[in-house]
């Protein structure tokens, strides 16, 4: 059975409550001159629109509150396929296009961002684009360091701006019915979580030989690597997106990946979105978590149920279990948890994680992935990826966000960025 | 350090995105080799000639590894407009104190971007000893390092680095003003963790009075109110009050983030007063906030008013989840506002708690059917398993409505326990919706639950003559765990029989029904197939003699989702039986069996049947039936030269294209192959051979690449071309990296 957002948005609302979700608000006139445009649309710009940035914009442009007005892009060709898209939308030729974010961003007309950058710039831009007045909608992963995640949290709350992270799976009726199961008990005391990561490797994208470089106008490679170190110009990684800066393989990646995703929905599950598991260690292939409540964290790449789709998670307690993936399906351990399942969507749209940003930026409440739950579930993904790296347990204080007597894990908490960025 | 692992990508071909091939560099776990290994590193750091990208791999792995040595090389390439960032970089994170004093030490030496960045080092490892050097480049003329000062004495926030900030943003302006004022904030909020709230409030005053962007007072306020504790309470409802928008949006963002039931009292006396546009924001923000002190104010607002606010008001109730409320939502869901009582209806099933529970069932025996109908969609939203006594009562309901809503819901509720009970309503109402909910019930029966998989005998290894071992217990463990499927491989049971091939056989039950099945090594056994529950067709079969004839045609139908083989016997019988009606349907339900278990009556049927309907009927499900993923390869050959021999139509072929390409194999690819030059059925053809090569890619790749190649010149379809092509790729050795 399809549903169609606004069936979804009652039925979620639905469960609103129980769940102790952000509020579902209806997109009616607020008039929050300075939060939202006079118009009453959310006036929007885009930052670095590649494939999936597309997507995420297309789904911004079908809602009717939003005006769609610039697009910042290091690469001309991107610059220039946005502004067609936007302009034969609006039937007019006013969609801008900068080659830098920051000129996008001193735009005092422009009220949230869509940022699709690669993963090396998503913490910065969003950070950036908070201190500039806007909301921000930042693809995942959205931080790549622990000290990235801090300080993109430090930055939304001092900022008071709306955030919402891209893992769009919050807002999706399976996972969110899954969660359901396991935060009101159906599956009994909770004892363990898995998570997908889509592989444990790390990905770096390295040292390239030198290339000619474009023009700065046709592909701005110093701007392109941004906070990462510099390193020549190479056709092969300017059109590939920039993912990680640690040569070493350590930052990003890993179980990064798709833990933005995996994990964050173990996080929902077991009510973690101010807190992170405290010990992380490599088990048979698998990176192991466990949280001070005794709930324990499995990332495992396989032994899912087949043809689950991707993303698949499993929560397990002492009275059942339930698993789920981009199928859209629900498999549980007993027929009767699947009582009042609500209808299948299958796939991972972004719509309803869009709407669900679009009307906070209206009523100013905190978005499904706020900044808060992001933080947390990206610490969580780092940490692990640092017992990965070291290949061995530790143990982290998630209050002091440092592990515990642990000179070596706490080096590997963040990175200097390139001058002249900065946080 | 035990076995601590640099992963080095190292490059591929040039042009090309880095496909790495790891490399790991082991650092010595020995102190004394530890230190001859860091001083190796910074010989290559200080190597000038040597590659960039080496420099900067050792100094990343200085970060990690740097000690006190490391501090003055690093500190010393500083001033090297190519070095400096990754100087910082191995610096940043060392533990010692030497750290701060080159920083510092460096301020005097480098200029503009550089300095930029020793700046940012130093506000990262929040060094209070650099406020005066920092605090003199307030002044600076390049505007970045201005901005990296302001942020690092921000970062460093104490009372020093405070009143810096506070007295350089007096006299700031441009850019300069936007920098300092954030920095300002920054220090405000460093002040306020360290809960000295005057000197925070002090802070956050002084940008709210200066002529910084307005987003930039904008957050300063909210650090304002924040800061003033409960005083900040009534600064906030001058927000609420005033006129201007973007500071009342700054008072709910806070409303949002805090708690307290002061600030809840004093919005919910204001909220009437509120223009209905801001009243519909701050109900949002009593809602968030769960006060129950607040629901007297939410209750009126919900009761009368514009309707968006009505609606707004509905929604925070439960949000704030008091069940003194339930009673007027009770009401509110026969609203004659249609919004508003659906708003009411969403409260309702998302209200927390048993107590709402129990109103909610209570509703099932209201006067009016509408309010009864209501009543039965929430309790299948909320799940309320303590109605299923009343929905059973309610499926008996002589308004019609009712009976259907009720069916639905027994659909979606009802378990195995209320199987017999769901037949003697089939019975009793002889109604579609009986059936529906019945099937549906029972359809969840055979659905798999590992609770019902029982392993009874596990076996690993070289089978069936070669070494191998009895994994019953590792298998049984696995199946307790939750786990839906079993990898056959040496990780889960050990190695009985190296360097040959194994297979996992697993004989099993599922509730009670034994089963058998066996995988090779890296293949999965799953449980996800479709089971069959004994007491559920126990029931049905007893019920099938007895019922009159449309429920009886509604119990052999529901037979079928049921499933089995005592199920399978019961529609076989009624084939033979004496009403005509019956007759037909039991026939039709057998062409229509899901499992190869009828198949044998299917092929029957598809061959002597007299009825052409059935003939046809027949051939479609023995077709679908190939599908059966219990079938051995030889069986599935057989009922695929039985069916061919048969098929008269392209629907049939399209059909079994269909099938094959889910399970077909080497076999089947050549059968398939056979028509892919039929312009009629050719796509078909050649979608089914791409699905059927992408699984024999691995054992045989050169029947796939041979049925590709084909594929590839007939297809006219972009998305079977691609398939096909991605198979090819995967048959063709790969190319040793260059």
């Amino acid at each position: 059975m399809k549903l169609n957002r606004r069936d979804f948005l009652k039925t979620s609302f639905a469960t609103a409550a129980a769940t102790a979700l952000p509020n579902v608000i209806p997109a009616s006139a607020l008039g929050l001159d300075g939060a939202v445009a006079p118009s009453n649309r959310i006036v929007l710009g885009a930052i670095g629109i590649g494939n999936r940035g597309s997507y995420d914009l297309g789904c911004f442009l079908e809602e009717d509150d939003v005006q769609f007005v610039a697009i910042a892009d290091v690469k001309a060709a991107r610059r220039q396929i946005v502004k067609e898209r936007a302009d034969a939308k609006y039937g007019n030729t006013n969609c801008a296009m900068y080659r830098d974010l920051r000129e996008l961003l001193a735009r005092k007309d422009i009220d949230a961002v869509l940022i699709a950058t690669g993963p090396n710039w998503h913490a910065l831009a969003s950070i950036t684009a908070a201190k500039a007045g806007k909301d921000v909608y930042c693809e995942k992963p959205c931080a790549k360091t622990i000290m990235d995640c801090l300080s993109l949290r430090e930055a939304i709350h001092r900022t008071g701006r709306v955030y919402q992270a891209g893992t769009q799976r919050r807002s999706l009726p399976n996972f969110e019915f899954a969660v359901d199961l396991a935060r009101h008990g159906r599956l009994g005391k909770l004892k363990t979580l898995h998570a997908h990561p889509a592989g444990l490797k790390t990905e770096t994208s390295g040292w390239m030989p030198e290339e000619a470089a474009p023009s700065k106008e046709e592909g701005d490679w110093d701007l392109y690597l941004g906070p990462a170190a510099w390193r020549p110009f190479n056709n092969g990684l300017f059109k590939s997106a920039f993912h990680f800066e640690k040569g070493g393989g350590l930052v990003g990646g890993g179980c990064l990946e798709w833990g933005s995703h995996c994990v964050d929905l173990c996080q929902w599950a077991n009510d973690a979105d101010k807190t992170a598991p405290v010990e992380y260690w490599p088990q048979d292939e698998q990176l192991h978590a466990l949280y001070a409540n005794g709930v324990k964290l499995v990332v495992r790449n396989t032994g899912w149920i087949p043809n689950i789709g991707s993303c698949p998670v499993r929560f397990e307690g002492e009275t059942g279990w339930v698993e789920t993936g981009d199928n859209g399906d629900l498999y549980t351990s007993t027929p009767e948890l699947l009582a009042g399942k609500r209808a299948k969507i299958g796939g991972y749209p972004a719509n309803f994680h869009i709407r669900n940003f679009l009307d906070c930026v209206k009523s100013r409440a905190l978005t499904r992935a706020n900044a808060d739950a992001a933080c947390q579930t990206h610490i969580a993904c780092n940490a692990g990826n640092i017992a990965l790296f070291l290949d061995r347990k530790v143990a982290y204080d998630p209050k002091k966000n440092e592990f515990i007597g642990d000179e070596e894990a706490n080096r590997l908490r963040g990175e200097a960025m390139r001058e002249p960025w900065r946080f | 350090m035990k076995n601590m692992k640099w992963m080095l990508v190292i490059v591929a071909a040039a042009g090309l995105m880095a496909l790495p091939s790891q490399a790991q560099w082991q650092i010595p776990a020995d102190r004394a080799a530890k230190k001859e290994y860091v001083a190796k590193l910074l010989a290559t750091v200080q190597k000038a000639d040597a590659p960039l990208d080496e420099r900067f791999a050792a100094c990343r792995e200085l970060s990690a590894l740097g000690d006190k040595s490391a501090v003055p090389i690093l500190a010393a390439l500083l001033p090297d407009e190519k070095m400096s960032h990754m100087a910082r970089y191995g610096l940043e994170p060392i533990p010692d104190s030497s750290v701060d004093a080159a920083l510092r030490d460096a301020l005097g030496k480098v200029k503009g971007r550089l300095l930029a960045g020793v700046v940012d080092s130093i506000g990262v490892r929040r060094d209070a000893k650099a406020v005066e050097p920092l605090t003199n480049l307030l002044g600076d003329a390049d505007a970045d390092v201005v901005s990296a000062a302001a942020a690092s004495l921000g970062r460093i926030g104490n009372a020093a680095a405070a009143a810096a900030l506070e007295k350089a943003l007096a006299g700031a302006s441009g850019a300069n003003l936007n920098v300092i004022a954030d920095g300002c904030i920054r220090a405000a909020d460093v002040q306020l963790a360290q809960r000295k709230r005057d000197k925070a409030t002090a802070l956050y005053d002084c940008v709210r009075a200066s002529k910084a962007p307005r987003h930039i007072r904008m957050a300063a306020t909210r650090g304002a109110i924040l800061a003033r504790g409960p005083a900040g309470i009534s600064m906030l409802m001058e927000l609420v009050k005033g006129n201007d928008n973007a500071m009342f949006a700054v008072a709910m963002r806070v409303a949002h983030e805090t708690r307290g039931e002061n600030l809840t009292e004093a919005l919910a006396a204001e909220v009437g007063k509120l223009a209905p546009e801001r009243q519909i924001v701050v109900l949002q923000a009593l809602g968030d906030r769960k006060d129950t002190c607040a629901v007297p104010t939410v209750l009126t607002a919900a009761k009368a008013g514009p309707s968006p606010v009505r609606v707004a008001a509905i929604r925070a109730l439960p949000q704030i989840g008091c069940p003194s409320c339930l009673a007027s939502l009770v009401t509110l869901a026969s609203d004659a506002d249609a919004d508003v009582a659906a708003a009411a209806q969403a409260s309702l099933a998302g209200f927390p708690g048993k107590e709402a529970d129990g109103v909610i069932a209570n509703l099932m025996s209201a006067q009016d059917a509408k309010t009864r109908c209501t009543a039965i969609d929430l309790v299948g939203q909320r799940r309320v398993m303590s109605a299923m006594p009343a929905l059973m009562k309610a499926a008996e309901d002589a308004d019609k409505q009712v009976s259907t809503a009720s069916f639905k819901v027994l659909g979606d509720m009802a378990g195995a326990a209320e199987i017999p009970a769901m037949i003697n309503l089939l019975t009793k109402t002889q109604s579609v919706s009986a059936e529906n909910a019945l099937s549906a019930v029972c359809a969840r029966q055979a659905e798999p639950a590992a609770g019902s998989i029982v392993i009874k005998k596990a076996v690993y290894g070289a089978l069936p003559d070669g070494p191998s071992a009895d994994v019953t217990k590792k298998a049984a463990e696995l199946m307790k765990s939750g786990t839906m499927t079993l990898e056959a491989n040496n990780g889960n049971f050990g190695d009985p029989s190296p360097k040959k091939p194994k297979k996992l056989c697993v004989d099993y039950t599922v509730n009670g029904v034994a089963a058998s099945k066996t995988v090779a090594e890296g293949e999965t056994v799953t449980f996800t197939t479709m089971t069959t529950s004994p007491a559920c067709v126990g029931a049905l079969c007893g019920a099938l003699a007895q019922a009159p004839v449309p429920a009886k045609l509604s119990l052999l139908r529901i037979l079928r989702s049921a499933g089995g083989p005592k199920a399978l016997a019961a529609v076989r019988a009624a084939t033979n039986d004496a009403n005509a009606e019956v007759k037909d349907t039991a026939t039709r339900v057998l062409c229509d069996w899901t499992t190869a278990e009828a198949a044998g009556d299917q092929l029957a049927l598809a061959k002597t049947s007299p009825n052409r309907t059935y003939k046809v009927l027949a051939l479609r499900g023995y077709i679908r039936a190939i599908g059966d993923s219990n079938l051995d390869a030889a069986g599935r050959q057989a009922m695929c030269s039985e069916a061919t021999a048969l098929i008269q139509d392209n629907t049939e072929k399209r059909l079994l294209f269909g099938t094959l390409g889910n399970v077909g194999d080497a076999t089947s690819l050549a059968m398939v192959m056979s028509n892919i030059d039929d312009p009629a059925i050719k796509e078909e053809a050649c979608l089914a051979a791409v699905s059927i090569a992408e699984r024999l890619v691995t054992s045989n790749p050169a029947v796939a690449a041979a049925a590709m190649q084909k594929v590839v010149k007939a297809t006219q379809n972009p998305g079977i071309l691609k398939r096909a092509r991605k198979v090819l790729g995967q048959t063709r050795p790969k190319q040793a990296a260059k």
